[in-house]
């Protein structure tokens, strides 16, 4: 008997072409995954995202809280290119006494270098490494008061671009970790459910339905009202995550529930348990790892709205607070009809949303089809 | 090829009587999929004579049901015809037309399907409409291509229930299909199809999801039917038990080519190609085989994906001759003594 | 039941099955699916009892009901263990069905649900050895590669994923995984029913061939009256959720003495174009299990049908010769059978060369 492991050497050594059939699943899925052009497209753009996320404090010239009434509503520097390479004019603030705004004019005369890995404010890179070097800052005389926005400045004079991706934290990770949250809680109930059916699937089925029953937005704004206002940022954070992880599994549970019915029922299953197999033995083996893609497709898909749901939240002054940043409380800036006539600038955290609300659809869907081509 | 092509083209119609209802002549259709190009019809002829019932016996993937839809013009988008004609004769007196150089959404194709070729298939509730009743669905046709009076294509719909064998055509026709068992909805799907009384009834496997009593009713109702209303059929089955008590002539496919073409009581007296013989060997026969080991064919049909040089069946062929069949693709030809009779094998050349 | 020296290797009395049907917000109970019925079989080691019936009948919900992956309503499945001796599995506990199971096991028709797509070959012929914790490692991999050889596929295939097989091929490896522990019995769900003719008749051989090789007793389900004829010893007919009819293969076939027996050989189509008959009229449709009607349950379609037939069940009983029938005319009926035949040619394969042909290794 020992002519086994020969046996299956010699296959492999023989074998020129490839074999398809020894291709586990997974892999014929990031195959077909592959093949959509436009999910791949967006896969490319989130990551560049979640980069720009993690670098946030490097990247960001400036603290996201600092003030300077200096510099309110400034708009987008202009770049230039100087005799030190790169640089920005002088900006001069003058108020208009008429309209009562601030105006701005730029002094051509002088160019001030725009310099790579620069010392500024202290951060901590990856929340670990304490640093303060950012990767580009403007070279300024001691007694001028210029700096660089390269996405303008907001009506207390932050730094835009700064305030984006010090939002981009908050807004892309919570998301992300409330489904991942609503994902395993979804996953655990919805396979108990399918799997032992009976009286269990008669209680969590009729729970799901009574949670389902309010009213959403109300109910979000109830339990968010709810939070204590003076904890840390980071607490408030992870709160407003469990509200949305919540409320999030619910749907995700039937879906799991559904696949879980159908794997139970399959032949499989059903010789599994002929042999003497135990129940966790079946979940383990059988189960989960077949519901495991549309697990993942589910919640690829169920992203998009748990980040608008921050937004949403924020926006309404119910989510994450200021001082604190995230998308949401930019956008409360971006609200008022002045804002997008006078300012636009301030609309570029919408952009920011689109692009990750949309890669993420486009992303999710490419899983999807790549999991269930017939679905 | 070409050499061959020409060959097999003069065999076809020196093979086919002036009156065919359907005469199909090289047809070659591909599919193009992601994984790679399905070669689903290599040269399909046969012709339908008018008033008969020709099967077409072959296994899954043989491309049996795909002959069947091109009549129809319903196959799938990813399908390109690459060669062939199929010509449609509606009466003997009447040119006929090229199928498949009429618009597929056309009004002209509009009008031949339905009303004078209809297709009846496996599943019947897959072609009925489950939120409209039988009786509604029936008329439908009707109104649309025989008569504009309701009350007149009411009576038809009935007519024709009762004709199928429906005990309370009445009530049938108020019922919609989820209330109908298995059987009643494919006599439903039947009075259908006949309601405006077609040329030809294209019926795929029209009895494969039914119960072995249900199947004897349903074969028994379409023969009465065929020899009452005289519509010619193509009969698309794997089951040869059916295809000998249903049909008049047969013709055998074996991946996207006729192998055998014979009458039916040559084919299972006097059958020719390995497979065809292989086939009858392989069935089990009630009261004949009882006691004898059933032969098998051995392997299985060749994925779909790939092409296999010669004779697709050598491979799995015991008289397959080294050096011949593995390379050089058999024509079809007549066999020795017989004007109906063709096979596409080396062992009768 | 029966007398014989033969041993019992299984005898099923007064097996149901119910299925609740529920209505209602809080899902109540306002009806039952009467699957399987109180029915009375028994097959004899080393044979092969067909057990047939129309789609409906309950014929699968028996075997299920036997192999406990549902749980049988009311009566007794006594099993004649080789370890434990006569055990009744409609009453077992947990733990001692798991003792009982690798000696019964179960080949399925759908050859693509029955196989994990996620799981290799190897893993999946190797599942009941490594539940029943029988063996590991490369012991376990040498006793897979035995199977597989045993089923006519090469051990090589044993990393490969289901998707890379065909559907007999697949039904292959079921039948690979089911012989796994050396069973006694094993329940045939339909096995070949989902496959090509061609493919039909390899997998019909492969399960002869084990039977006498293993010794193993088979029931064997299935709709198609010629497949159960060719592979069974005896055969029952089954008619919504009861047993009418069980007899050795030549007696039910030849000399039924059930009228739905009767009807059923009437209507499969022959592949013979000299003999076209008509069907046996059977007026109505198959009854509801859920709704079936009074007495025999076969009487609103039974042109033999009386009073009595009306008002009374008939029970299953032994007519003479092993001959059980469930009909209160069974001896006065004189019902036609399948004609025998002898005159049908069994046409030779053509041999034009010499071709002494080895038989090419199954893929």
């Amino acid at each position: 008997m020992a002519t086994v492991a020969e046996e299956l050497q010699r296959s492999r050594k023989t074998k020129k072409v490839e074999d398809v059939g020894s291709i586990p699943q997974w892999k014929l899925m990031v195959r077909r995954f592959r093949q959509s052009r436009l999910s791949v497209v967006a896969l490319g753009v989130l990551l560049v995202m979640y980069t720009l996320m993690i670098l946030g404090d490097f990247l960001a010239p400036y603290p996201h809280d600092t003030l300077d009434s200096n510099a309110t509503f400034t708009p987008p520097t202009q770049l230039v290119w100087g005799p030190e390479g790169l640089g920005v004019y002088g900006l001069k603030q003058e108020l208009d006494t008429e309209k009562f705004q601030w105006y701005y004019t730029t002094d051509t005369s002088v160019i001030y270098p725009l310099k790579f890995f620069v010392p500024g404010y202290e951060y901590r890179l990856f929340a670990i490494i304490p640093m303060n070097v950012h990767l580009f800052g403007i070279d300024t005389p001691g007694d001028v008061d210029q700096k660089v926005f390269l996405w303008g400045a907001d009506k207390e004079g932050r730094d835009l671009f700064s305030r984006v991706m010090k939002g981009a934290q908050v807004s892309l990770t919570l998301g992300f970790v409330g489904v991942l949250l609503s994902v395993t809680i979804g996953s655990i109930v919805g396979t108990a459910s399918g799997y032992f059916g009976g009286a269990v699937d008669n209680i969590i089925q009729r729970m799901i339905e009574l949670i389902r029953s309010f009213p959403d937005l109300p109910l979000y704004m109830a339990l968010a009202a709810a939070l204590p206002l003076n904890v840390p940022v980071l607490v408030r954070f992870f709160l407003i995550t469990i509200i949305i992880a919540l409320i999030g599994w619910t749907g995700l549970a039937r879906e799991v529930r559904g696949k879980v019915l159908a794997f139970a029922s399959a032949d499989y299953t059903n010789a599994a348990l002929a042999a003497g197999a135990s129940h966790w033995y079946i979940i383990t083996k059988h189960l989960i790892p077949n519901a495991m893609s549309h697990i993942i497709v589910v919640g690829m898909l169920a992203i998009p709205g748990a980040i608008g749901l921050e937004t949403a939240l924020s926006f309404l002054g119910l989510g994450i607070l200021p001082p604190a940043v995230s998308w949401g409380v930019l956008l409360r800036d971006a609200q008022t009809i002045q804002a997008v006539v006078s300012y636009p600038w301030l609309l570029l955290p919408v952009a920011c949303l689109i692009i990750a609300v949309l890669s993420f659809n486009l992303l999710g869907d490419g899983v999807r089809d790549a999991v269930d081509p017939y679905g | 090829m070409s050499e061959s092509t020409t060959q097999t083209n003069s065999v076809a119609a020196a093979l086919v009587s002036e009156d065919d209802v359907i005469r199909v002549q090289d047809l070659r259709l591909n599919f193009y999929t992601n994984l790679g190009v399905v070669r689903a019809l290599n040269g399909v002829n046969f012709n339908i004579p008018r008033g008969k019932v020709l099967g077409v016996v072959g296994e899954s993937g043989c491309g049996k049901s795909q002959t069947g839809l091109a009549i129809m013009q319903l196959t799938p988008s990813v399908g390109r015809y690459e060669a062939g004609q199929i010509l449609f004769r509606e009466f003997a007196s009447k040119e006929p037309v090229d199928i498949l150089k009429l618009d597929k959404n056309g009004p002209d194709m509009r009008k031949i399907r339905g009303n004078n070729i209809s297709m009846i298939f496996q599943e019947p509730m897959t072609s009925l409409n489950p939120c409209y009743t039988v009786g509604a669905q029936i008329e439908e046709a009707i109104l649309l291509h025989q008569t504009q009076d309701k009350t007149e294509s009411r009576k038809r719909a009935i007519d024709i229930l009762q004709k199928v064998g429906m005990p309370n055509p009445e009530r049938i026709a108020d019922s919609f299909p989820h209330q109908l068992s298995g059987g009643m909805r494919q006599r439903a799907m039947i009075a259908m199809a006949l309601s405006c009384t077609p040329t030809l009834l294209i019926a795929d496997e029209p009895t494969t999801a039914l119960d072995v009593t249900t199947e004897a009713q349903i074969l028994d109702l379409m023969r009465d039917l065929q020899n009452e209303i005289g519509t010619s059929i193509m009969f698309i089955t794997h089951n040869l038990g059916v295809v000998a008590q249903m049909c008049d002539e047969v013709v055998v496919m074996y991946l996207g080519r006729v192998v055998e073409r014979a009458m039916i009581d040559d084919l299972f007296y006097d059958p020719k190609h390995p497979y065809t013989i292989m086939l009858l060997r392989s069935i089990p026969r009630l009261g004949v085989n009882r006691d004898m080991r059933l032969e098998s064919i051995k392997g299985s049909v060749p994925d779909p994906y790939s092409q296999v040089n010669g004779c697709p069946f050598h491979e799995r062929c015991p008289s397959a001759i080294p050096g011949v069949c593995d390379t050089i693709m058999p024509d079809e030809i007549f066999v020795a003594g017989s004007q109906t009779h063709t096979v596409r094998c080396h062992l009768y050349t | 039941m029966a007398s014989d020296n033969t041993k019992m290797l299984l005898e099923v009395k007064g097996l149901k099955k119910h299925f609740p049907i529920t209505g209602g917000f809080f899902k109540r109970v306002i009806g039952h699916v009467k699957a399987v019925d109180g029915i009375n079989f028994y097959i004899k080691e080393g044979e092969t009892l067909g057990l047939v019936g129309e789609s409906g009948c309950g014929k699968s919900t028996t075997g299920r009901t036997i192999m406990r992956l549902l749980e049988p309503t009311d009566g007794e499945v006594i099993f004649n263990d080789p370890n434990l001796g006569k055990v009744n599995l409609a009453s077992l506990e947990r733990q001692q069905l798991n003792k009982v199971r690798p000696n019964m096991q179960i080949i399925f028709q759908d050859p693509f649900s029955s196989l994990n797509p996620r799981l290799t070959v190897g893993d999946t012929v190797g599942e009941p050895l490594s539940v029943q914790g029988v063996a590991s490692g490369s012991a376990l991999r040498d006793r897979v590669a035995e199977l597989l050889r045993e089923v006519g596929l090469r051990p090589e295939n044993m990393t490969r994923y289901p998707h890379a097989f065909s559907g007999g091929q697949r039904q292959r490896i079921g039948i690979a995984r089911a012989l796994a522990l050396n069973p006694k019995l094993i329940i045939c769900d339909e096995p070949v029913s989902a496959l090509d003719v061609s493919i039909q008749a390899q997998v019909l051989n492969l399960l002869e061939d084990l039977q006498q090789k293993f010794g193993l007793t088979y029931l064997f389900i299935a709709h198609d009256l010629s497949v159960v004829e060719h592979i069974s010893d005896r055969v029952a007919v089954m008619y919504v959720g009861y047993i009418v009819e069980m007899a050795t293969t030549d007696e039910l076939y030849y000399n039924p003495k059930h009228p739905y027996t009767e009807a059923l050989l009437a209507a499969i189509p022959r592949p013979d174009p000299r003999r076209r008959h008509r069907p046996v009229k059977l007026p109505g449709d198959v009854p509801s299990p859920a709704n079936p009607p009074s007495g025999c349950y076969f009487h609103p379609r039974c042109r033999y049908a009386e009073d009595i037939c009306k008002n009374e069940r008939p029970p299953l009983r032994d007519i003479g010769d092993e001959h059980w029938v469930a009909c209160h005319f069974a001896e006065s009926l004189s019902l036609q059978g399948v004609p025998r035949v002898s005159d049908i040619p069994i046409i030779d394969v053509p041999k034009r060369r010499d071709t002494a042909e080895v038989e090419a290794p199954e893929i």
